[in-house]
């Protein structure tokens, strides 16, 4: 009766078993959806516990409340008081635009930034400055000869205005728009907020989310859904909570134009290496940047542009007056100043290995492949443990790859820097006579750089590594999102590497198989032997 | 007869514990995406290289299941315009196939559904399925995978649509 017992159980633990199996969810690997366990946290003060740290009111000072002619005017009384800070930021790469940066795989030390770096949105901003420095926080650069070291320059209230008055003109070479009342401006003044760092940071490019894909407008008060950090609901953190800041030096450093893995603002500053309290999610740590999990969309607010094709740009309707058409959402997809875009929404990141150091195309380089890698980003799986090639060894890292087609030189095969803007017509700016030849011929005599007098237009990629718009534990990516077979995984096209879940060897497999099918043959020859042997085994009891 | 309730429990048991798998009720789902994830695993996709390619070979008929306010912006060149929410009423409708100068579509013929990126094409694959059509696919990522694929290769019915102006920014 005991055996019979047992024969049945037989029948119903398998089939409990095959149920428990194929009625498995996805996520019900490591990760808990429902009640994710909080990351670690610290050097970091809980929004509950926080103190409002009240700037003095400025509004009693006498020096802001005379009546100020220029701009130039309340940064000379800022520094009446706050003195010697105009050195700080003379040094800062707000104002210098321009960085020493050991670039990987070369030598040479080379002096690179916002000043002389070519992209692949607006290109370049030699020839153009008078509109593209609406982002530097000077008065007056409009061409070579800008004074960098007149301390009047530096404008003070495009960071410190919280009055929400403050704006900088269009093509006027970083001076406010007329009619500013400065009394009020300079005396509301205050510690930086969102909408003070988002006026460049979200706007760079032409457009909000136009380039990073995860700094967006709507940032400025958003829910979990966007950002977890900076939710109003939630901790509600601001840019500086992060990017900590003394003497105006600034934690962080845009990573799609830094070529060097210093002063960096990080997770780890707040969350320690070990976040969580689960040892393999720990240990995913050391090859996978936390934002790889943790930021599995981006733009997730508004689209961000994917594709730039310049080649396109300078069509006209009939009576020459400019052409703007818009996508299913709203997004320009074409304007004749600037060429054809796509934009995206709730877009799935690109994967990299990635260990903080890159390497950029200058305007001075020959061009070897195509399409032009407008910045590298360093890394490989093999750069671990002693094969290190930087501080942080490589780690699989999310990045927003953006697209482009922009002009070159096909003789000299080098980039060129066309002068985009200007406020009359016939100075050979293309966005206002739509003659490329013209306005490459006179951006680069601009840069003092030579021309063949041909262009065409080349391919061109350049990879932003995302930080923002971080999502909450339970919309973070789980263990099968990458550990599957898949076409669809995350890391279906990182190649060259083990993953388990993903790869297969057929050898190992063939293996297993083969266990599996002798260890069940196994199975049935003793069990048969004992069903043929049965009598006797009763037999020999029972006597 | 203890020795048969021994036999027989275990057995009824088992019965039931397979019966009570077998689900005939409406399913529920947490989200559109669950259903998505679950509608997905048996509809067949197609990639925007491989349609693209196809386009200039096969006889396929491609048919947008956005709404017209998002079609007329850009869309697929060849692609036929059927939201969602009427393409049952479209599919056998000779009067609209004869308008869109088309023959109306076989229940054996190639159908690609596009939307924006995939996923209402998922859901509409089954209602087609349902009314007898047998070869029909989705494109993979939608209209926002070919346009970035393939940003040039695009219509646009302009007369349509309604531009908001010029681009601001920084630049």
């Amino acid at each position: 009766m005991k055996r019979l017992l047992y024969i049945l159980s037989i029948v119903i633990i398998p089939q409990f078993i095959v149920y428990m199996v194929i009625t498995r969810t996805d996520n019900q690997c490591v990760i808990n959806k429902e009640g994710p366990t909080e990351l670690k946290v610290e050097n970091y003060t809980r929004k509950a516990d926080r103190i409002n740290i009240m700037v003095a009111d400025h509004s009693k000072f006498e020096i802001l409340q005379q009546e100020f002619e220029r701009p130039q005017d309340v940064t000379l009384a800022c520094l009446s008081c706050h003195t010697e800070r105009h050195h700080e930021l003379m040094a800062n790469n707000h104002w210098t635009w321009e960085r020493s940066e050991k670039l990987a795989g070369r030598d040479s030390i080379v002096s690179l930034g916002k000043k002389n770096i070519i992209n692949n949105f607006c290109i370049g901003i030699n020839g153009s400055e008078k509109t593209c420095v609406r982002c530097h926080i000077g008065y007056g650069w409009g061409d070579k000869e800008f004074d960098f070291t007149k301390k009047e320059n530096i404008d003070c209230l495009v960071c410190h205005d919280q009055s929400g008055l403050y704006k900088k003109g269009k093509g006027v070479s970083g001076m406010p728009v007329e009619g500013l009342n400065y009394n009020i401006i300079s005396q509301s003044v205050g510690s930086p907020k969102r909408e003070n760092c988002g006026i460049c940071h979200y706007w760079g490019g032409g457009g909000n989310n136009v380039k990073h894909g995860d700094l967006d407008k709507a940032m400025n008060s958003c829910s979990k859904d966007v950002d977890v950090h900076m939710a109003i609901e939630g901790e509600d953190m601001s840019c500086i909570a992060c990017h900590t800041t003394e003497n105006h030096v600034i934690k962080g450093k845009l990573y799609a134009l830094s070529s060097e893995d210093k002063n960096r603002a990080t997770c780890e500053q707040c969350h320690t290496d070990k976040p969580h309290n689960d040892k393999v999610l720990n240990n995913h740590g050391d090859r996978i940047a936390c934002q790889t999990c943790h930021i599995p969309e981006y733009a997730k607010a508004n689209s961000t542009k994917m594709v730039w094709d310049w080649s396109t740009a300078g069509r006209l309707n009939d009576d020459g007056s400019q052409i703007h058409e818009s996508d299913a959402d709203g997004n320009h997809n074409y304007l004749s100043i600037k060429g054809t875009f796509v934009y995206n929404d709730h877009v799935k990141p690109e994967y990299m290995w990635f260990n903080g150091l890159a390497d950029h195309v200058l305007i001075t380089d020959s061009i070897t492949s195509i399409p032009i890698q407008m910045n590298t980003l360093m890394g490989s799986y093999d750069d671990k443990g002693e094969n290190c090639e930087s501080t942080s060894c490589s780690k699989i890292w999310p990045v927003k790859v953006h697209r482009g087609k922009q002009p070159w030189d096909p003789i000299l095969r080098k980039l060129v820097q066309p002068k985009l803007w200007s406020k009359n017509k016939g100075d050979s700016a293309y966005w206002v006579d739509f003659d490329w030849s013209n306005s490459i011929t006179a951006g680069m005599k601009y840069t003092d750089l030579p021309y063949s007098g041909e262009y065409d237009f080349v391919e061109t990629e350049m990879y932003w590594p995302l930080n923002h718009q971080v999502s909450t534990a339970a919309k973070a990516l789980q263990c099968t999102d990458c550990h599957t077979s898949s076409e669809d995984g995350r890391l279906a096209e990182l190649k060259g590497f083990y993953l388990p879940g993903r790869d297969h060897y057929d050898f190992i497999e063939y293996i297993g198989i083969l266990l599996v099918l002798l260890t069940a043959a196994g199975v049935i020859i003793h069990g048969g032997i004992r069903i043929v042997l049965r009598k006797n085994c009763l037999h020999s009891k029972e006597e | 007869m203890k020795y048969n309730l021994l036999i027989k429990i275990p057995l009824i048991l088992s019965l039931i514990f397979f019966i009570s798998c077998s689900n005939n009720e409406v399913k529920h789902y947490n989200s559109v995406d669950d259903k998505i994830a679950e509608v997905s695993i048996d509809a067949i996709s197609i990639k925007v290289e491989d349609l693209h390619a196809l386009l200039d070979t096969a006889d396929i008929l491609v048919i947008d299941v956005r709404e017209g306010f998002e079609f007329n912006p850009g869309y697929i060149p060849v692609a036929v315009n059927i939201p969602r929410g009427v393409i049952e009423f479209k599919m056998g409708n000779d009067a609209f196939w004869e308008n869109q100068m088309l023959y109306p579509p076989t229940k054996d013929g190639a159908i690609v559904l596009v939307c924006k990126k995939g996923k209402r094409s998922i859901l509409t694959i089954n209602a087609l399925k349902e009314l007898g059509y047998t070869n029909v696919r989705y494109l993979k990522g939608g209209f926002k995978s070919w346009e970035t694929k393939y940003p040039l290769e695009q219509e646009k019915n302009l007369e349509l649509t309604h531009d908001t102006g010029e681009e601001v920014g920084g630049c």
